[in-house]
């Protein structure tokens, strides 16, 4: 069930009614069947994967509680998770690579390699189940009930596409699940309207000149062309995921749960370990935690962050998709967040050089940043390395391919909205003070403008509800 | 965009009425939608009976939709087949800021069948078939002709219209036109027709992408949740109640003709007439190629082929550099003698009045009912075309 549906809107307005109309103690029982359906929506035999997961992992809980020294037991729970992910999302790019390299000294086997369809949010629910497990050993995090733990897997706004929760994060609400305030309705709606708005209109609006510029023979594409395919894919991307956090937020407000932030803004980071923190920020948080501080270890030295860098964005890029262009998206990354703690390590906690001023820094690293992250979408989006590559090549040296063969209307989408994406974090701030404004001196005219954005959000969205469109952080 | 702005705590009014605002909200948006609706219903049902024109055709004339996939085909013999882009069959505002026309039966295909049967009325008896699409690309031509001949029509004539637009700039085959490559046997029987006429490998590298890219759609079609096959016949009832959803597709078009005029207007100004695309050579290698595989297969056929260059607004300049344009000229005419097919320039038949407007912007592609009428005249009465028109009488 596409969070873009009418059905998914009507599912959440029955879940939601019902939800509140319940004694206290039964909503726990209707959010997990009503979690379970919302799974069971799009392939129900992976009901029991879900579950089974959950009822692996809690046991495995219950086992390692049972211990003083927990980290061997921790270490046979994740193993078992991570087997499970590789089996269902990597075994098919195992098999290739393998027939790949056994092709080069001229063996070809047909290896019995089952071909599932990869279950839908395994990547989210697992990392969760991880998280818990890790933070169980660690003892920063206790035994919960079962349900209450398998509600805290399938808990259906954030099950597809997060964010990544951790139970201490969720199970306190849950426990004692509330009727939202009005306002806190209101801003559920808003959250909920506007995501719909930036997928409908915005991500799928862009996404056509984008796969249209994918599919093209990339022998074809100029040195400009390459970029704008980069930003075009990037801003979305960002439109496509944002947008669904929006709606996952929104979802989960209207029953009276808060969940994470995931975006803030990356586009306008002033560096790539600024970018990191801003985008999908609860994967990004979840990386740092149990990746990359147990890399660095207590000694951060250069060597051990640039390591850690490195090794944790690859993790990064393969927990995405299978496949290498993923690998070496990562390894881009890695590299730029590797580049940026050279570039910084000597300077930290010296006083700062006065010569340059700090804007015209802040506005250099925002630039270069953008560049590089663009230009690493490159890698996620190509459908192999070479193309990659090739992209790359010519969006680095565009002089050397000045033609132009994409349509100007793509040209014109991504320079538009990469300028709103600039402008939003101002834009969002003065939106911000004069709605607080306005509701402090009129708030009825502030009721009827919010009721009219509200209109108008649905209204256009239910123009641009073309067709059937996925988001793209359900293939992973 | 992507994120919540923290709003402080607000002392005020709306802490002491939150459920009021709330009420007030939700009843002003709902007003709001239902206005909305009502509206767009108002205003689509106004312009689709301006836009309604009642078709009338002689009996021999067919039209093949663009979608054409298993549409019954004319049974008459022989048969004459038009493919082309839009402007066989489009026809342009008579007035700044007039949207394009319906075809009510006076297009390229009409008057083509009425002048040839006015010189040999015996022609009565032959189908005039148009099987054309928007910005047709030869790799499409030649996977549709390939496609209408695997369902049994083999025309006596081939009358193709190519604009140099269209062959310089894009090949790769669009989505519309895929469903073709579902139908069982029509791969195998196209990729055994280029095998024997010896067409470039690189034509049925394309389809071959096609075709992988229509059995991935294929697969998530198979893939696709119960949820999503539910929410669809969900749109489709409440469509024709709700016109926000039901008529998306035409408020969608409305607001994409608007927008991008005003968008050009501020970005090209005055310019907006005069820029230029560039050509694509790769792209132009290729369609050369399917053209020349459309040509062979065509003569495989004993099907006789008509080429002409569209025709091109005179009081206009060019869009695109003219010399390449020369050079494939050139090398269409080796082809054609190559292959027995006639080629015809027919780029300034149709004079500036016959032209008219697309919205506020004077119209480069589609010309008036006498421009149709003008170009069929040309088309028929070319004195080497009477050998390829010849094919339609009795013997």
């Amino acid at each position: 069930m596409r969070f873009n549906s009418i059905v998914f809107f009507a599912f959440l307005a029955a879940v939601v009614v019902v939800l509140h109309l319940l004694p206290a103690r039964w909503r726990k029982a209707w959010l997990l069947i009503a979690s379970a359906a919302f799974y069971a929506s799009w392939h129900p035999p992976y009901l029991a994967l879900l579950f089974g997961v959950a009822t692996l992992n809690h046991l495995g809980a219950r086992w390692i509680s049972a211990a003083t020294e927990r980290g061997r037991r921790g270490g046979v729970v994740i193993a078992a998770n991570l087997t499970l992910l590789g089996i269902f999302k990597y075994l098919g790019w195992l098999e290739s690579s393998a027939k790949g390299l056994l092709s080069l000294v001229g063996v070809s086997v047909e290896l019995p390699v089952p071909h599932w369809v990869l279950p839908l949010g395994i990547s989210f629910f697992l990392f969760e189940c991880l998280s818990y497990t890790i933070d169980l050993v660690r003892k920063r995090e206790k035994l919960h009930p079962f349900a209450d733990f398998l509600l805290f897997v399938a808990f259906f706004p954030k099950l597809i596409a997060g964010p990544i929760l951790r139970a201490k994060e969720l199970l306190p609400q849950l426990a004692n699940l509330r009727r939202p305030t009005a306002a806190r309705v209101g801003e559920a709606l808003w959250m909920l309207l506007s995501g719909l708005f930036l997928k409908t209109v915005v991500a799928d609006g862009i996404a056509q000149g984008v796969d249209a510029a994918f599919a093209r023979d990339v022998r074809t594409i100029g040195g400009l062309d390459a970029w704008v395919m980069a930003v075009g894919f990037g801003l979305q991307i960002y439109f496509d995921f944002s947008s669904y956090s929006r709606m996952a937020i929104g979802s989960a407000g209207l029953c009276g749960v808060e969940l994470v932030e995931n975006f803030n803004h990356p586009y306008v980071a002033r560096s790539p370990a600024d970018f990191w923190a801003r985008w999908h920020m609860s994967l990004s948080r979840w990386i740092r935690d149990y990746v990359f501080f147990p890399m660095v270890g207590r000694q951060s030295t250069l060597w051990a962050m640039c390591r850690a860098a490195l090794g944790s964005m690859i993790l990064c890029g393969v927990w995405h998709g299978a496949g290498w262009t993923f690998v070496l998206w990562g390894a881009w990354h890695g590299a730029m967040v590797a580049g940026y703690h050279v570039v910084t390590f000597r300077s930290r906690g010296a006083p700062k050089a006065a010569a340059v001023p700090s804007w015209w820094l802040g506005l250099l690293g925002a630039a270069v940043t953008f560049g590089l992250v663009m230009l690493g979408w490159l890698w996620f989006r190509s459908a192999d390395v070479a193309t990659a590559a090739h992209l790359l090549g010519r969006a680095l040296w565009p002089l050397g391919h000045l033609k132009r063969v994409l349509p100007g209307t793509l040209y014109l989408q991504v320079f538009v909205l990469t300028v709103l994406v600039w402008l939003a974090p101002a834009v969002a701030g003065a939106g911000a003070r004069v709605a607080v404004w306005l509701q402090q001196v009129a708030w009825p005219a502030w009721a009827i403008s919010r009721g009219l954005a509200w209109a108008l959000l649905l209204a256009v969205s239910m123009i641009y509800l073309r067709g059937q469109t996925a988001f793209i952080y359900f293939q992973f | 965009m992507g994120e919540r702005v923290a709003v402080r705590p607000v002392p005020t009014a709306a802490r002491v009425l939150p459920f009021a605002a709330l009420v007030v909200s939700a009843t002003v948006g709902l007003f709001a939608l239902v206005a909305a609706n009502l509206w767009s219903k108002a205003a689509l049902s106004g312009a689709r009976q301006a836009e309604a024109v009642e078709v009338t055709r002689a009996p021999n004339v067919r039209v093949l939709s663009r979608h054409f996939v298993d549409e019954p085909l004319p049974t008459s013999h022989p048969s004459l087949l038009l493919v082309g882009n839009s402007h066989t069959y489009a026809l342009p505002g008579l007035h700044p800021g007039e949207p394009l026309r319906n075809d009510p039966g006076s297009t390229l295909i009409d008057t083509l069948a009425a002048e040839l049967t006015q010189v040999s009325p015996s022609r009565r008896q032959a189908a005039f078939v148009r099987l054309s699409s928007p910005n047709l690309l030869p790799v499409e031509m030649l996977a549709r002709v390939g496609f209408v001949e695997f369902r049994g029509l083999v025309p006596q004539v081939l009358v193709v219209g190519l604009t140099w637009r269209n062959v310089a700039r894009d090949s790769a085959v669009r989505s519309e036109f895929r469903p073709m490559f579902a139908v069982p046997g029509f791969t195998a029987h196209l990729r055994g027709r280029l095998e024997q006429i010896g067409a470039d490998p690189r034509v049925m590298a394309a389809f071959d992408a096609s075709i992988r890219e229509d059995a991935s759609r294929q697969k998530d079609e198979e893939n696709r949740a119960w949820a999503d096959r539910f929410d669809e016949s969900l749109q489709g009832t409440l469509g024709p109640k709700v016109p926000l959803m039901g008529q998306s597709a035409e408020l969608r078009a409305r607001a994409y003709r608007r927008l991008s005029l005003a968008i050009e207007g501020v970005f090209l100004g005055e310019q907006a007439q005069t820029h230029s695309y560039e050509m694509v050579p790769e792209d132009l290698e290729l369609n050369r190629a399917c053209l020349a595989a459309l040509l062979r297969l065509a003569r495989e056929n004993g099907t006789r082929v008509l080429l002409y260059l569209a025709p091109e607004r005179d009081d206009l300049p060019l869009l695109m550099d003219a010399a390449p344009q020369e050079v494939f000229n050139r090398e269409l005419e080796a082809m054609a003698i190559e292959t027995g097919a006639v080629l015809v320039d027919a780029r300034h038949t149709v004079p500036a009045s016959y032209w008219g407007f697309e919205g506020d912007t004077p119209d480069r592609s589609h010309f008036t009912e006498p421009g149709h009428a003008s170009l069929a005249k040309f088309l028929a009465h070319q004195e080497q075309a009477q050998a390829v028109f010849s094919a339609l009488d009795p013997r």
